[in-house]
Parts: structure tokens; C-alpha cells; sequence
């Protein structure tokens, strides 16, 4: 299998190539399929919603906390808006917020971790102590702590201060992860050779290093960028974030705090946190996917008859015992 | 034990990968019966096969495997449970590995015991006469395993092994790994055990020398198939398969100086491209255009137990002997 | 003179078991070795004799606590930065998991091209790499595989190769057929030895295994617990031990003609 993949990646050297064939690797794999497909549908939506929203959604227009209708898909909230052109106005902020935590995030967790990983032992234990410093401080503290300084810039730099303080706050975990399996890869004897051949250390990093981890990248990138959606809810809870911006994470915080639960409008409440958990499920399922894919062990194979297997091997969780 | 027609393989993207093709043996008690072939050749395939811990992709499609008159593969999970580790116990290959690292050896000791509802006041002495048969000192229990050697990994292993008394064991690959002195020690060990305490050993590896050192008799796989088996002694000194006489004459051995006619050539078999006719022929030094269309049947020699399968013996060793002559 | 000689090398881990506690190991102690041009030795001793922590000081992978390395009779022991990579040039290392050396992510050719580019190679690169891969009884088709796609005596030869696109003078070979199939182990022997003869490297061949030690080193030196306890003549080493360790070793070898 494993070799069938790398032959199919020589053969198509063409730029076209290098984008389909690692996506027919990964729609290879059912879960990844499945979080893949969702996720396009999710972005889709987004797309769709910036054009075709039926009302504007921030417009406090109509009569207030009505139940779904024709006229209003999903309903009206507390304070007269149209809570189906929120969600789908809201998409595209979500998802954004999402992605560029996850990317920004990601490619800072790797600059710190491989250099923390991979530099002198002066450099490591520096990089690591700041490391740790983000890791011991609690999240709720530091987005207080940034968020206070960013807040009276926020009106003219759109998401551009939440993102950054979700940033500051969620590199770190990613940076630990990054760090330790660069320390151990670095004692490999592939590497240990390369540094024999007169490899630099950059080079190393590059050429090795980045692709010997590139499932973990991207399976933090999925990890962060959740990290990022959920922050999203939770920054405005704080009451450090913008609450005139339209996303899901603003919808259900004025939801929440409007007791939309006790007064029964679920048709508030119930659309934002959906869309939230497919946007989680799809990215859980594209991770776990792609660790199924970095790590064939973890694979099944089609089999005409795994019955007959079952039969003679009897129970399947017996260990082996000494 | 023995062992009747096994056909087993991997399941894979590409579908079935056929492993083991048609393999009978019989172990008879009280000796070492050697499995011997590179690796890949399916042995430890063979090996899990036997304890019937053969596990998905892993596919046992036909056969049977009969100890003490009951057929291994069929039977249910509490019965295979209570024949392990009292009856028959295996250590897989790389077994000292698989230690819990984060459990000391004696509670590791002590669940393999409660798993089979041992009596409290019997570990002791069970633990104690166990680890008096690899020459271990009590206190390795007091350690954990990455707090050991290599070599006591192994001990502590094959004492786990012979806790509940079996009288069969079957050995993957056991001193793998390990540096020929430490490997020395153990191999004398197995052996002394298994004369004392009258075992059968089923014993798994690709180093042909120190299987020959042990085994009293052995079993030759190539390809998933038996191409030889037999006593040990009629192997080595009488090899009725160019496998078994190219594999021993490519040994290192103290005293002798490298030559190329020892280099055995080309690589061991790959399970997705089988060759037609005889598996081995396109390494064999002695094969003929018959040997690739024909695929030579298990055939007995003049001695009874002596089996092997080539299309070519026993023409084919007399060849050998008159070139060893004339050079 | 000899292109590689040490002056009572030592070599001592320091472990930290929390701030206070450390554990001393001292792994080698005095080692006196030399390696002559043209040279093919043995350096035998069981697992955690000191072997490999040699081999790993002479290329610099570690630092040495005591004595001196001399490379053509100039004390390199203090070499630091530019100097270490101008001598890694010289002096390679072969390892023991061929499983481990090579980057799973990158072809053969790739392994072979890098160190070839890194010397500033002037001819043209790919006869190069064909040649290397020649001198390893390889052929060119070898080139677009992956380690993967090799076997275990394959990698270990694309290695050799790898380590020759450097041109260097002297070859550590530490346990390199050990992990290897008995049947492979010769192969990769005599082409060793065939790189000494024709390349005039001199090699120093780690082991464990007095089998294969025998039949290809001239000089031998046989370590125990970080010591050298025996150095002289392979052949006269092997006939008439002198030491107690080495008779040991030479009565473990394995053997199928001898009954355990
Ligand atoms: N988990 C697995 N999935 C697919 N193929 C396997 C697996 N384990 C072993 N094999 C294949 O089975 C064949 C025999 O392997 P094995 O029994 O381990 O041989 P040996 O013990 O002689 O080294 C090899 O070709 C190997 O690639
Ligand atoms: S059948 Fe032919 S190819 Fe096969 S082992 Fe015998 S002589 Fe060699
Ligand atoms: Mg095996």
C-alpha cells in the first residue's frame, strides 16, 4: 500500500498531481472522508452566506423571539433579529477565526518546538521554560490579561484581536508536543547521520524533521483550530471580545446569557450550537483520519470473510501471555 | 502437537496475502524442535499460528492444530485461557520488550498468577522456583524492567514462562538482540531446563548456528513452506535441500577467512511475487530450467523422518561434494 | 603514522536523577587504540563494553572526559564548530539498525545526492550515484526506492554507499551485520573489505561476534567493561588468547558444528 502511494506520487511530478493525489489519499480513508465532506459543506455554507443571507443580520428589525416560520427559517431572537441569517452570515467569521488559529497557531507551536527540540541545550532549556510558563498560566487569565489590552482597538481591527489573543494562548500546547517528538527524533541514527554528512541544522529541520512530523502538524493544526472555534465562544464569555460581531460563538453567548434554554427558544439556542459541533466533529474526524493514515496499524481491511475468521480464532481479546 | 495442512496469511489492501502454504509438522515430546528460515520466511507467523494467537490482519484459512488430542484452533476462550501458561506457553519474538514498563517484575509475576486463580500462598515459591531455573536473583523483583538487562529481560521472561509448569513451550526468536556471550548463557539455560524438567521446545530463529547448537531436530522454512525437516544432524552434515547447504556454508565461523563463494545471493522471498515452480530456484546455485515450472512435492529420503523438497536431490549434492573436492 | 590514534580515551555519562543526585558511569577508561592507513581492525567486546560510545566519540557525536584523539598525528580532541565538520569529511560512521539510519521519507538516491552536494561534488552527480551504488553491488534501479522497499542487508548497502558519497578516509563500522540475516552477513563482509582494498579506507569493524571479527580484521582489540584487556594480532588473538574475557568470547561463538 505504503509503496503504491509514494510510486503514485512520483509519477505525477505535475502541480496538479501534487494536490490530487494526496487527497485521494486521504478520501481513502473512511473517517477522513467522511470530516472531509463535511468540512466542504461547512465552507460552502460559509461561502454562500456572505452573499444570499436573507436579512441582515445584525438589523434588530422584527418582531421579537418568534418560533421558526416561513418567513423566518429559524426564528427570531430576543432582541428582533433573524437567527437563521445570523447563523448563516456567522458562518464565515467562524470559520475563519477557526482557520487562522489553527494555521497561525500551528506554525508558531513548530517554530518554537522543532528550535526548542532540535537547538543547543542552552537554547532548549530557555525556549522550554517559556513554554512552560503559557502552559502553567491558566488560558482564563491570559485571555483576560490580552484581552483587556487589545479591547480598545477592537472596533477598527475586526477579529484581528481575537484571533491574536487566542493565538497567544493556545501555541503553547502544541509548541510541548512538537518539542518532545523533535527530542526524540533528533537521537535518531537517520538524523545523527545526516549531521555526519555535514548537514546543517536548518537543513536538517527542513528536509527531515518537518516531514518526519507532518501527521502530528497536521493533526494540531486540526486540534488548534478547534481550540480556536470553541475560543471563539469562550473570549466572548469573558467579555473580552467583540459582542456586535455576528459569529456563532457571539450567538450563543447573548443565547446563553438571555436564558434561552429557560425561556424555551431553542430555535436560538439549538442552530449555533449544531453548526459548532458538525464544524468539531468534522475536524475530530479529519484527526483522527489522518493518524489512521500516518500510522497503518491503526487500519482495517475489507475482508470477504472475517466471519470465518472469527469463528476459528475464538475470542479476539485474549492477550498473549508469557 | 501436531500440526496438520495450515494455510494462513495477512489480509491487505491488495487482499490475502497467502503466508503459511500447507504446513504439517509433528513435535515430539521431550526434545527441541528448531524452526529455521531468514526472516520472512513466516516463522513467527508460523510461531502464533501454534498458540493460536494469531490476530486480524492475520487470517488462518484452513488447518488444524491438535495438542493432546484437541484441536488448538477450535477451541473456546476460557479453555484456551486455562491451557495457556499451564499446559503450553509462548514467548513471542521481542517478548522482553513487552514488559509493562511502569509495573515492578514481581506484580507483574503476580497477575499472570491471579489471572489463573493460584493460590496466594503458593507465589512465592512458585516465583522463587521459577526464577531459580533461569538463575535469577530474587531481587530483579524488586526492579522495573527498564532497570534490567537485556539479558535478565529475557531471563525474567522465560522465568514468567515456566511459572504455572508447562511442558511446552514455544520460543520466537528468544535471544535475538542479545551479544553472543549473553546469548550463550541462555541458550545452556534453555537447554539444562528442558533436559531436567523433560520439556518440549518449540524453538524459533534465524540464526542457523546457534539453532543447530540446540535443536535436536529442525525444520527448514522458505516462502511460507517446509522445503526441509528433519534430525539435526542429518541436516547438518547430509542437507538433502541446496537451502539448508547454501544457508550453512554462508556462516561465519572463527578460523575460517571470508571468501565470495559463501555470499548467499539474491534476497528472501517477497509473499506478493512468488515464483513459479520451485520458491527457491532463483537462488539456488543448482537449479535447472525444470526448477522453475516444477514445484517439487515434500519427498522422504532414506532415513524415515528425513524430509525435504527439490526437484534435484539427491543429484544435486552429489555436484556439491565432487566441486568441494576439486577445489 | 597512523591516521587515527587515541591516548587514553575515557569517557564518563553523568546522569541527573533530579538536581542534587547524579549517577557516574564511567563507560570508557584509557583507551589506547590506533588505526594504521589501510587498516582494516576489530574492536570485539560484549554489549555495554564501551564499543559504540567509541565510535561515537572518534566521529564527535559525543565529547570525550579525558585523553586525546589524534587524527595524522594532530591532536583534534578540542576541535570545535567549522574544524569537527572539515574532519567528518574524513571519518564516517556505518550504525547498527540499518532499520533506524536511513529517512523513511527519502529515496535512495536522495540519501546518496545529499552528501555528495554537501562536498561540493564536481563531476556529474548522477554518474556519481550510480557508481557508488555499483561499489555496493546495487544497480540503478535502486534509485526511485525507498528504504521501506529494501531489505535489511539492501539498506545497510545504500548506507555504505551514502557514507562513501562523503570520500572519507576512515570508516566506523559499529555492529553493522548484526542486525542482519545470518545469510546476509558475508555480503556485507566482504564488501568492507572490498572498500578497503579498493578504495584504500581504513576501517575499524566494531562487533560483538568473533566469528565475523576473524575472518576479516588483521589486528584486533578486545574490550571489556570500557578497557581494552587484549590487543594484538587477530589470528595469533584467536589461537592463543591470553586473557580470560577473550577466552570466554571465543567459546561463545556460535557454532552449529558444537552442541550447546
Ligand atoms: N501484521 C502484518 N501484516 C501484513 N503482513 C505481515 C504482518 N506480519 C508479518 N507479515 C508478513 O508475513 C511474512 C512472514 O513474517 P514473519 O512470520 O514475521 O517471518 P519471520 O518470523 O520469519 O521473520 C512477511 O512477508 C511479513 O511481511
Ligand atoms: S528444486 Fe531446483 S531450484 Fe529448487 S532447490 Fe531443488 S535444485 Fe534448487
Ligand atoms: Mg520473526
Amino acid at each position: 500500500m505504503k509503496m503504491e502511494e509514494q510510486e503514485v506520487i512520483k509519477d505525477n511530478k505535475s502541480l496538479l498531481g501534487k494536490i490530487i493525489n494526496p487527497l485521494k489519499i486521504l478520501l481513502s480513508n473512511g473517517k477522513a472522508k467522511a470530516g472531509f465532506i463535511m468540512l466542504v459543506a461547512l465552507i460552502l455554507f460559509a461561502i454562500l452566506g456572505q452573499f444570499f443571507s436573507p436579512y441582515n443580520p445584525t438589523k434588530y428589525e422584527f418582531a421579537r423571539g418568534m418560533p421558526p416560520s416561513y418567513a423566518h427559517l429559524l426564528g427570531t431572537t430576543i432582541y428582533g433579529q433573524d437567527v437563521f441569517s445570523q447563523l448563516f452570515y456567522g458562518a464565515a467569521p467562524t470559520l475563519m477565526v477557526g482557520f487562522a488559529v489553527g494555521v497561525l497557531g500551528t506554525l508558531i507551536s513548530i517554530a518554537v518546538g522543532i528550535s526548542a527540540g532540535f537547538a543547543s541545550e542552552r537554547v532548549n532549556t530557555v525556549i522550554t521554560g517559556i513554554i512552560n510558563i503559557f502552559l502553567i498560566i491558566p488560558g482564563v487569565l491570559l485571555i483576560m490579561l490580552f484581552g483587556s489590552f487589545f479591547l480598545g482597538l477592537h472596533q477598527s481591527l475586526g477579529y484581528l484581536p481575537t484571533i491574536l489573543i487566542l493565538i497567544i494562548t493556545g501555541w503553547a500546547f502544541g509548541a510541548r508536543t512538537f518539542r518532545s517528538i523533535t527530542l526524540s527524533i533528533a537521537k535518531r541514527d537517520f538524523i545523527l547521520s545526516s549531521i555526519l554528512i555535514g548537514e546543517s541544522r536548518l537543513s536538517i529541520i527542513f528536509r527531515q524533521i518537518i516531514r518526519a512530523i507532518f501527521p502530528v502538524i497536521i493533526s494540531n493544526f486540526f486540534f488548534t483550530a478547534m481550540y480556536g472555534t470553541m475560543g471563539l465562544t469562550f473570549v466572548e464569555y469573558l467579555g473580552v471580545g467583540n459582542l456586535l460581531q455576528v459569529n456563532w460563538g457571539t450567538m450563543l453567548y447573548w443565547a446563553i446569557n438571555n436564558e434561552a434554554y429557560l425561556t424555551g427558544m431553542w430555535w436560538w439556542i439549538l442552530p449555533p450550537s449544531f453548526m459548532i459541533s458538525i464544524l468539531m466533529f468534522s475536524f475530530i474526524l479529519l484527526n483522527f483520519g489522518m493518524d489512521e493514515i500516518g500510522n497503518p496499524s491503526l487500519r482495517r481491511f475489507k475482508s470477504k470473510n472475517k466471519n470465518e475468521n472469527k469463528k476459528i480464532i475464538g475470542d479476539l481479546d485474549v492477550n498473549i501471555e508469557n | 502437537m501436531e500440526v496438520n495442512h495450515i494455510n494462513a496469511g495477512y489480509e491487505s489492501e491488495n487482499g490475502y496475502i497467502s503466508v503459511l502454504k500447507d504446513v504439517s509438522l509433528t513435535v515430539n515430546r521431550d526434545i527441541i524442535l528448531g524452526i529455521a528460515g531468514e526472516s520472512g520466511s513466516g516463522k513467527s507467523t508460523l510461531a502464533a499460528v501454534l498458540y493460536n494467537s494469531f490476530r486480524y490482519p492475520g487470517t488462518i484459512r484452513s488447518g488444524e492444530v491438535i495438542f493432546d488430542g484437541k484441536n488448538l484452533l477450535k477451541m473456546k476462550p476460557n479453555e484456551l485461557r486455562k491451557l495457556r501458561g499451564t499446559e503450553i506457553s509462548f514467548i513471542p519474538q521481542a517478548a522482553m520488550n513487552a514488559l509493562n514498563p511502569v509495573k515492578k517484575i514481581r506484580l507483574q509475576f503476580y497477575d499472570m498468577m491471579i489471572a489463573h486463580n493460584i493460590k496466594e500462598n503458593d507465589f512465592d515459591s512458585k516465583i522463587s522456583s521459577s526464577l531459580e531455573l533461569v538463575r535469577l536473583q530474587e531481587n530483579v523483583l524488586d526492579n522495573f524492567p527498564h532497570e534490567l538487562s537485556g539479558g535478565m529481560r529475557q531471563r525474567v521472561v522465560i522465568a514468567m514462562s515456566l511459572l504455572l509448569s508447562p511442558k511446552f513451550i514455544i520460543l520466537d526468536e528468544p535471544t535475538t538482540g542479545l551479544d553472543v556471550m549473553v546469548e550463550h548463557d541462555i541458550l545452556l539455560d534453555i537447554k539444562k531446563i528442558q533436559r531436567t524438567l523433560g520439556l518440549t521446545i518449540v524453538f524459533i530463529s534465524h540464526d542457523l548456528p546457534i539453532l543447530f547448537g540446540i535443536s535436536d531436530a529442525i525444520v527448514m522454512m522458505y516462502g511460507g513452506e517446509i522445503v526441509e525437516s528433519g534430525d539435526y544432524e542429518d541436516l547438518l552434515r547430509n542437507p538433502a535441500h541446496p537451502y539448508t547447504y547454501q544457508l550453512l556454508k554462508s556462516i561465519p565461523l572463527i578460523g575460517t577467512k571470508i571468501d565470495s563463494s559463501m555470499i548467499m545471493k539474491g534476497i528472501a522471498i517477497d509473499f506478493n511475487h512468488i515464483p513459479h515452480g520451485c520458491y527457491f530456484h532463483p537462488r539456488c546455485n543448482f537449479a535447472v530450467p525444470k526448477c522453475s515450472d516444477i514445484h517439487p512435492e515434500l519427498k522422504q529420503t532414506d532415513g524415515k523422518t528425513h524430509l525435504y523438497r527439490c526437484n534435484r536431490y539427491p543429484e544435486w549434492s552429489r555436484n556439491a561434494k565432487l566441486e568441494a573436492i576439486g577445489t | 603514522m597512523s591516521i587515527l590514534r587515541t591516548e587514553n580515551l575515557s569517557k564518563t555519562f553523568i546522569s541527573r536523577h533530579g538536581i542534587i543526585a547524579a549517577e557516574k558511569t564511567e563507560a570508557l577508561k584509557d583507551i589506547n587504540i590506533r588505526l594504521e592507513e589501510k587498516e582494516l581492525i576489530g574492536i570485539v567486546g560484549a554489549s555495554g563494553s564501551g564499543k559504540s560510545t567509541l565510535a561515537k566519540l572518534l566521529v564527535f557525536l559525543y565529547r570525550p572526559t579525558g585523553g586525546k584523539i589524534y587524527y595524522m598525528d594532530e591532536d583534534i580532541t578540542k576541535y570545535r564548530g567549522k574544524d569537527v565538520k572539515k574532519y567528518r569529511k574524513k571519518i564516517q560512521m556505518v550504525f547498527q539498525d540499518p532499520y533506524a539510519s536511513l529517512d523513511p521519507n527519502h529515496s535512495v538516491e536522495w540519501h546518496i545526492k545529499r552528501p555528495l552536494i554537501l562536498s561540493r561534488y564536481n563531476g556529474d552527480l548522477d554518474n556519481r550515484i550510480d557508481e557508488l551504488l555499483d561499489m555496493v553491488t546495487l544497480n540503478k534501479s535502486y534509485r526511485a526506492k525507498f528504504p521501506h522497499q529494501l531489505s535489511g542487508g539492501q539498506r545497510q548497502r545504500v548506507y555504505l554507499a551514502r557514507t562513501l558519497a562523503v570520500s572519507p578516509e576512515v570508516l566506523i563500522a559499529d555492529e553493522p551485520v548484526s542486525m542482519l540475516d545470518v545469510s546476509v552477513r558475508i555480503e556485507i563482509l566482504t564488501l568492507l573489505q572490498r572498500i578497503k582494498e579498493q578504495l584504500g579506507i581504513s576501517i575499524i569493524y566494531i562487533t560483538h561476534d568473533l566469528n565475523t571479527v576473524s575472518m576479516i580484521t588483521s589486528r584486533l582489540y578486545v574490550m571489556h567493561q570500557g578497557m581494552v584487556v587484549e590487543n594484538g594480532d587477530t589470528d595469533s588473538i584467536i589461537n592463543r588468547p591470553s586473557n580470560e574475557y577473550t577466552r570466554k568470547l571465543i567459546a561463545a561463538a556460535p557454532n552449529p558444528y558444537k552442541r550447546i
